[in-house]
């Protein structure tokens, strides 16, 4: 009887699971990783939904005290659960919104910069040629040099840059975006270049080929979906890059820009109220790390799950 | 190998080349150009900053040249070109750098006993015809009266000794009230009311002491502009009369953090606390890292190994100013709570003596010595080496466990080598092999590695002066930096393949 239940369990799985569904079976195995995206589901639904959830506006609202005054730098109350900054906004409030656009840019940062990396890295690594050579020193020289700093000079000389009909508090948040993204796609690029390198000769390659597929398409539909796996776990990992990085430029001031609040600038403008209200700088910190360290997690479980090396 | 020493050096300059130009292009093609900061503190109209003193400041600068010429002369210097056309309306003197009681510092040389001043050198932007005279100077005038209450001045000395001989030619004697650049309006001693009108020929005589000795021109200084509210350029602004370009190891001149000092100088009082710094994070790390890296390896899945992975996964996920701030809030603020001897918070040492209570204090510790650096510079390493310490045990960890799979060490195995054998000399040599490669890769991280560690504990060495820049939009300052950096990080390439051929004989050159 154990035997035959085995026998259609075993049948039953080979013929029904799709590869993400094996996926998912393998990663809800790591249990870290599932912890990681529980606590990004929560955290995301929090932020993202910020306008219903935060008890506050995170720019207008001033806490006011009984007879009227405004609460600057009150400690944590049942009101105000982290207290109040030293203007009197609601600190949980502003540290959803924070979350909300700091998610965002890292969400849109990895999306965009994954696909142009994907895209350069199918083209350098399918026609091979100067194409290749061109791009991979371009790569290269990306990858060593140092790109804080660089960062930094970029954001400080687009200071001042505007875009017509953008309202000018987002004007950094777009600047950000693309300075990260322009920064941050050599990753992928290289990822799949190796990994197109070695699809390119393969047998089904030809057979694309010789059925008349153009080179467009041998990349879209065999190139790129055949890479996919690592490409997903790099992005993933790369989400927690981009949001040090990000939080980072905007602690030093060269980020995004108050009001529009992220865990970096609050942690700037908290860092001077580190001996009065040490709390406050504890906050925005904890949620950078909390969030980084879920989706690297998450990473190294999608990693596990999608190694085709660890395959049955 | 030579003939591929060769190549790569080649390469080297044509890289350093383009990066400088990527630099300076980059920075000097940004909308609104390299004083785009100064313009919207203009528009903000948060200082007085109005859209003449730009334009002054753009010539003063030389920004007005087109890009080509001055990408040159950021490159090789202006000494083969002349200076002074490429900066109009710049003018310098010389004067004997004052001390406290307003006389001349005398230096006196050890070896032959000569004396000499000390000079003040200033180059100023000189707009014909604006002088600044407060008012009360007292102006002995010759000239010729043109009018009711006007004098067409020739010749003016500026504040002189009231005591002295009024001289028999002088046309009149007067005393400022206020100024409208040719014009200036004062009272005799009989408070007749005089309209002074000065031109480019008039000749001035400044008192010893003041800031006005005539420019060799003859144009009149106007320093004014130059000491806004903060200051643009500060008092002592100025344009060396030359420059030798970065190729020759002359950055130029600070604009705006320390004005008219060489930013050679400026780096220089910052290099050693950054590489002290660095040093000190790196080899904690390496010294730690390594170690535990190797020991988790070879006892892969042990709780060891667990802790080491973990311990590496949260570092790596730590945004390093929050863990900075973290420990000042855990060493300083804590402990001062606790009444413990707390850390101090920042610098490189104290300026004043410790307040009591702290580490600095109860150590009894005098400002500015060994140990004093030493203390401050532990919460700084501290921070700098987590980052490290985390990449260092999962490199040497994954280094490590990659040689053990290797044949060779199952043969030394097989051989009945004692395990630490096999380990510390068959595996651990290979295993360090990309580890020195990457440790290589660091020195190009000297300096950009710290931008994060200085800026929280205000240690003032190249990553917070890097910072102090860009925020200040001291541009020379900048592009210095970033061009040393490529340097490096163009020379570490070269030392990693050479390094790699050396400790990996499998690896050659051609």
């Amino acid at each position: 009887m154990a035997v035959a239940e085995l026998d259609r369990e075993v049948l039953s799985t080979i013929e029904e699971e799709s590869p993400w569904k094996i996926i998912w079976r393998r990663f809800r195995k790591h249990k870290l990783a599932i912890a990681g995206m529980m606590t990004i589901i929560v955290l995301a639904l929090a932020c993202f939904l910020a306008p219903w959830v935060a008890p506050y506006d995170p720019i207008s609202y001033q806490a006011k005290g009984e007879n009227g005054q405004i609460l600057k730098n009150d400690s944590p109350s049942f009101k105000y659960w982290m207290g109040t900054d030293n203007i009197g906004r609601d600190v949980l409030s502003r540290l959803l919104y924070a979350g909300r656009i700091s998610l965002s840019v890292a969400f849109v940062v990895t999306i965009v910069q994954t696909i142009i990396g994907v895209f350069v890295g199918a083209v350098s690594g399918y026609y091979g040629g100067w194409v290749d050579d061109l791009i991979q020193r371009f790569v290269e020289f990306i990858i060593t040099i140092p790109t804080l700093p660089l960062l930094l000079a970029f954001s400080a000389i687009l200071r001042s840059f505007e875009f017509p009909g953008v309202p000018r508090e987002m004007t950094s948040v777009i600047i950000i975006t693309v300075i990260l993204i322009a920064f941050g796609w050599t990753g992928s690029t290289i990822l799949i270049r190796g990994m197109v390198l070695s699809l390119r000769n393969q047998e089904f390659t030809e057979a694309a080929r010789a059925l008349g597929l153009n080179n467009l398409g041998i990349i879209l539909r065999h190139m790129i979906p055949n890479a996919l796996a690592p490409i997903i776990v790099s992005a993933t990992l790369s989400l927690g890059g981009v949001i040090v990085t990000e939080s980072a430029l905007s602690f030093l001031g060269f980020g995004i820009q108050p009001p529009v609040p992220t865990w970096g600038n609050m942690l700037n403008e908290y860092q001077s109220e580190l001996w009065t209200q040490p709390a406050k700088v504890f906050y925005p910190g904890l949620a950078i790390f909390v969030c980084v360290l879920a989706f690297n997690y998450i990473g190294d479980g999608l990693r596990d799950a999608m190694d085709p090396r660890l395959k049955h | 190998m030579t003939n591929y020493l060769i190549r790569r050096a080649f390469q080297m300059v044509i890289v350093v080349l383009l990066a400088t130009l990527a630099i300076y292009v980059i920075l000097n093609i940004a909308p609104g150009g390299p004083l785009s900061g100064l313009k919207l503190a203009g528009a903000d109209r948060k200082s007085r900053v109005s859209e003449e003193d730009i334009a002054r400041l753009t010539a003063y600068l030389g920004l007005d040249k087109p890009m080509a010429l001055r990408y040159l002369v950021w490159l090789l210097g202006d000494d083969w070109l002349g200076a002074d056309w490429m900066y109009a309306g710049l003018t310098s003197f010389k004067q004997p750098k004052l001390n406290k009681e307003g006389k001349p510092i005398v230096q006196v040389d050890r070896d032959t006993g000569k004396k000499s001043f000390v000079y003040d050198s200033y180059r100023f932007w000189s707009n014909p015809g604006v002088a600044q005279l407060n008012p009360g100077y007292l102006l002995w005038v010759w000239g010729e009266k043109t009018g009711e209450g006007i004098v067409r001045a020739d010749k003016v000395r500026v504040k002189p000794n009231k005591a002295d001989q009024i001289p028999a030619d002088m046309t009149v004697a007067v005393t400022v009230i206020s100024q409208n650049g040719w014009k200036i309006i004062a009272n005799d001693t009989n408070k007749n009311k005089y309209t002074v009108v000065a031109s480019k020929e008039t000749q001035w005589t400044f008192p010893e002491g003041e800031a006005q000795p005539l420019p060799a021109e003859g144009r009149w200084v106007n320093v004014s502009w130059l000491l806004g509210p903060g200051g643009l350029l500060g008092k002592y602004a100025g344009f060396h009369a030359s420059t030798h370009g970065i190729l020759r190891g002359d950055f130029g001149w600070s604009w705006k953090l320390a004005p008219g000092q060489p930013v050679t100088m400026l780096m220089k009082s910052r290099l050693g606390n950054t590489v002290t710094l660095m040093s000190t994070a790196v080899f904690l790390s390496l010294l730690i890292g390594i170690p535990i890296g190797i020991y988790s390896a070879v006892h892969q899945y042990s709780k060891t190994d667990y802790a080491v992975t973990t311990f590496a996964f949260f570092g790596s996920a730590m945004p390093v100013f929050w863990f900075g701030l973290m420990l000042i809030l855990i060493f300083s603020w804590t402990f001062k709570q606790w009444g413990l001897p707390y850390m101090p918070t920042g610098g490189v040492a104290m300026v004043r003596e410790a307040p009591t209570g702290s580490l600095l204090n109860v150590m009894g510790v005098t400002p500015g010595s060994l140990v004093d650096r030493l203390v401050h510079i532990v919460l700084p390493a501290m921070m700098l080496s987590l980052l490290y310490l985390a990449g260092w045990s999962r490199y040497s960890r994954s280094s490590m466990l990659e040689v053990l799979r290797q044949d060779y060490v199952r043969t030394a195995r097989a051989k009945g080598l004692f395990e630490r054998v096999v380990i510390v000399k068959h595996a651990l040599r290979n295993a360090l092999i990309p580890v020195v490669t990457i440790l290589v890769f660091d020195i190009a991280g000297i300096f950009s590695g710290a931008i994060m560690t200085e800026t929280v504990f205000a240690y003032p060495g190249m990553g917070r002066l890097y910072f102090d820049a860009l925020s200040a939009d001291d541009w020379p300052v900048v592009m210095a930096y970033l061009f040393i950096t490529a340097i490096l990080v163009v020379v570490a390439t070269l030392v990693r393949d050479i390094v790699y051929t050396i400790v990996d004989p499998r690896i050659r050159f051609s």
